[in-house]
């Protein structure tokens, strides 16, 4: 079952890199870089927005339309492709064209979403931050209630204007993992979790599969993972924000950041490593239900009565 | 090789497959049966890709829902066209020999080997699928069902769009796989294309197993089925009445626009014998005569109305 999906996996992921795909990709890596120079130009940025901003742009939305794109119509592909009967006349063909797939989404989206880390930061303010060393974990969580404690000793660095019109504060003053560093975990811990989830959804709902991922992600893991209510625990976006915020040690001065975030509903009250457990569950809940599914439907591809 | 007990698939409640029971030995077999007659669920459920309602299937002594050891003895090709892929013919070929568990390199052995069997040349087989005539799409097909050497081999109308070279070309292919003493399950609903690659074949109509037997069997079900003639004349109810006091005569419908009438008889050879001598006793004019054609599909009609117990 593992060569059956690696050797998925190599195939499609050769299959993924066509012309129009990858000018389509490299237009989604590139668009958080060009926001960020387009607020670079117009406003004054803080670490605390810059740090929402990038979360919003790189795994919020490079890594999350890579996988959107990459994970979720891999049922439907094969099924209207008529490729259906060949995967499943193969040993244990369903669970490997699954987590092939899986793995190229994963390996896409986090490629997605270095790249934009790596463009964005030397090309627009973003460079200003100090670049530190990571801390280890054990350091980091131990630096989780500083987000409700605004009192907490900051470094700040001296401040450099870009251009005329960009200003950057306080870029460096996190006391966790630097911004890059954290981004990094996100969008590795996103593509990780957010196929899982797509897949899942790809599997469920194989006719017309985007149009549901996508009505999904905005109700489920925009809307009500905004909500400061209980049912945002039941969302990723819950759990990889409140680990993001927690490794970087950050906090937040915006009036509306500080009110939002400091709501107990909003973040997760339970450590970077329970955060970490729950994530890890979800995803693999996910992709043993999808894998379940897969396993035991039937398709119909194609059939005449 | 294939034992299959009151096997029932029902979607909804649209039955695909009817009750069906056969055992089979190893040989080579031609499904046969109309469009939409249930061979492409039987040969589904025959690869485990659909689950029976009721009733069980073996193939290789084996019950092949959810079984990962008998896929890699059976090899299979869809009915359907490939569709929505730039990868090459090798490619592809290569990736699905590889999913069965060997190592790439040996993969693409195997899929050089096939699609030399199914004449895929060098130049083509390094070209995207989707660039592929019906003819090569088959041959590709084709050569991902045999680069394991399975030990049965399950085609869904292979010869579905092809041109006679092509066609005579793939019957080569298919008459040489059965006289390596593999086993073959071959659908088609023409029952000539069949006719010089398999000793025995099974009829189906709505999901039912309506008749099964060698060529020689068939050909006699289809001489002794009633046949229906249709003859255009000025002199209809005459030529009815003669009609009528022969043997072999079991019905004569006249048409609504009285043009003609509708002769059925059960021996059809006979009756055009007769005919021309009726005519010149009684003076009589015909402008057109016309019979069912040959075609299995009347012959499956013919033989669901006996199945039915009508005439």
């Amino acid at each position: 079952m593992i060569s059956s999906s690696l050797t998925v996996f190599r195939y499609e992921l050769r299959k993924s890199f066509g012309i129009g795909t990858t000018i389509f990709w490299l237009f989604v890596i590139l668009f958080p870089t060009i926001l960020q120079l387009l607020i670079d130009k117009y406003f004054v940025t803080t670490l605390d927005l810059s740090a929402t901003i990038l979360a919003a742009m790189i795994p919020g939305a490079v890594c999350l339309i890579t996988i959107l794109v990459a994970m979720t119509p891999y049922l439907s592909a094969e099924l209207e492709g008529n490729l259906w009967p060949y995967v499943a006349t193969r040993p244990y063909g369903r669970t490997a064209i699954m987590f092939g797939k899986y793995l190229v989404a994963v390996t896409r989206s986090l490629i997605a979403g270095l790249l934009a880390i790596a463009i964005i930061f030397p090309s627009t303010s973003l460079n200003q931050l100090n670049i530190d060393f990571p801390q280890p974990f054990e350091t980091v969580d131990t630096l989780a209630p500083s987000v409700t404690a605004p009192d907490s000793e900051e470094t700040i660095t001296e401040n450099t204007e870009l251009s005329l019109n960009t200003k950057t504060e306080d870029l460096n003053a996190s006391q966790g993992y630097p911004l890059w560093l954290a981004l990094v975990c996100i969008v590795a811990l996103s593509s990780i979790c957010y196929s899982s989830l797509f897949c899942l959804l790809g599997t469920i709902m194989y006719k017309r599969p985007m149009i549901i991922a996508i009505i999904y992600t905005l109700i489920v893991e925009v809307i009500i993972s905004f909500l400061p209510v209980v049912a945002n625990g039941l969302t990723l976006n819950f759990y990889l924000r409140s680990i993001y915020v927690r490794i970087m040690g950050l906090e937040f001065e915006q009036p509306v950041l500080k009110a939002l975030f400091e709501n107990p509903n909003f973040l997760s009250q339970s450590s970077t490593s329970w955060d970490l457990i729950f994530v890890g569950l979800l995803t693999f809940s996910f992709l043993f239900a999808a894998n379940i599914l897969l396993r035991n439907r039937e398709y119909h591809v194609g059939e005449t009565l | 090789m294939l034992k299959i007990s009151n096997l029932t698939k029902l979607y909804g409640i649209v039955i695909g497959v009817n009750d069906m029971s056969v055992d089979l030995p190893k040989g080579a077999y031609g499904l046969l049966g109309p469009n939409g007659s249930g061979k492409t669920t039987l040969l589904n459920l025959i690869t485990g890709q659909l689950k029976p309602t009721v009733g069980q299937v073996e193939v290789l002594g084996e019950r092949p829902w959810k079984n990962n050891v008998l896929m890699k003895r059976i090899g299979f090709s869809s009915a359907l066209d490939i569709l929505q892929t730039k990868t090459t013919g090798l490619e592809w070929v290569t990736l699905y020999t590889e999913m069965l568990g060997f190592r790439h390199k040996v993969a693409v052995d195997m899929a050089h080997k096939a699609l030399d069997r199914v004449g895929l040349s060098g130049t083509d087989r390094e070209r995207g699928i989707d660039q592929y005539s019906r003819g090569m799409k088959q041959r590709c097909k084709i050569a991902q069902a045999i680069a394991h050497e399975p030990e049965l081999l399950l085609l869904d109308e292979p010869f579905a769009g092809l041109d006679p070279i092509a066609r005579f070309e793939l019957t080569t292919i298919l008459t040489n796989w059965v006289e390596e003493g593999r086993g073959l399950l071959i659908s088609s609903h023409i029952l000539h294309e069949l006719e010089s690659i398999c000793d025995s074949f099974l009829l189906m109509m709505t999901g039912r197993l309506l008749a099964s037997g060698t060529i020689q069997e068939i050909h006699k079900l289809m001489k002794n089925v009633p046949k229906k003639i249709w003859i255009r004349t000025p002199d209809a109810p005459q030529i009815a009445v003669t009609l009528q006091s022969l043997e072999h005569i079991i019905g004569i419908d006249f048409h609504e626009d009285q043009g003609g009438i509708d002769v059925r008889t059960t021996a059809p050879n006979d009756f055009y014998r007769a005919l021309p001598s009726i005519l010149i006793e009684q003076k009589l004019r015909i402008v057109e005569m016309e019979s069912d054609d040959d075609s299995l599909d009347s012959v499956f009609e013919k033989l669901l109305n006996l199945h039915r117990g009508e005439s």
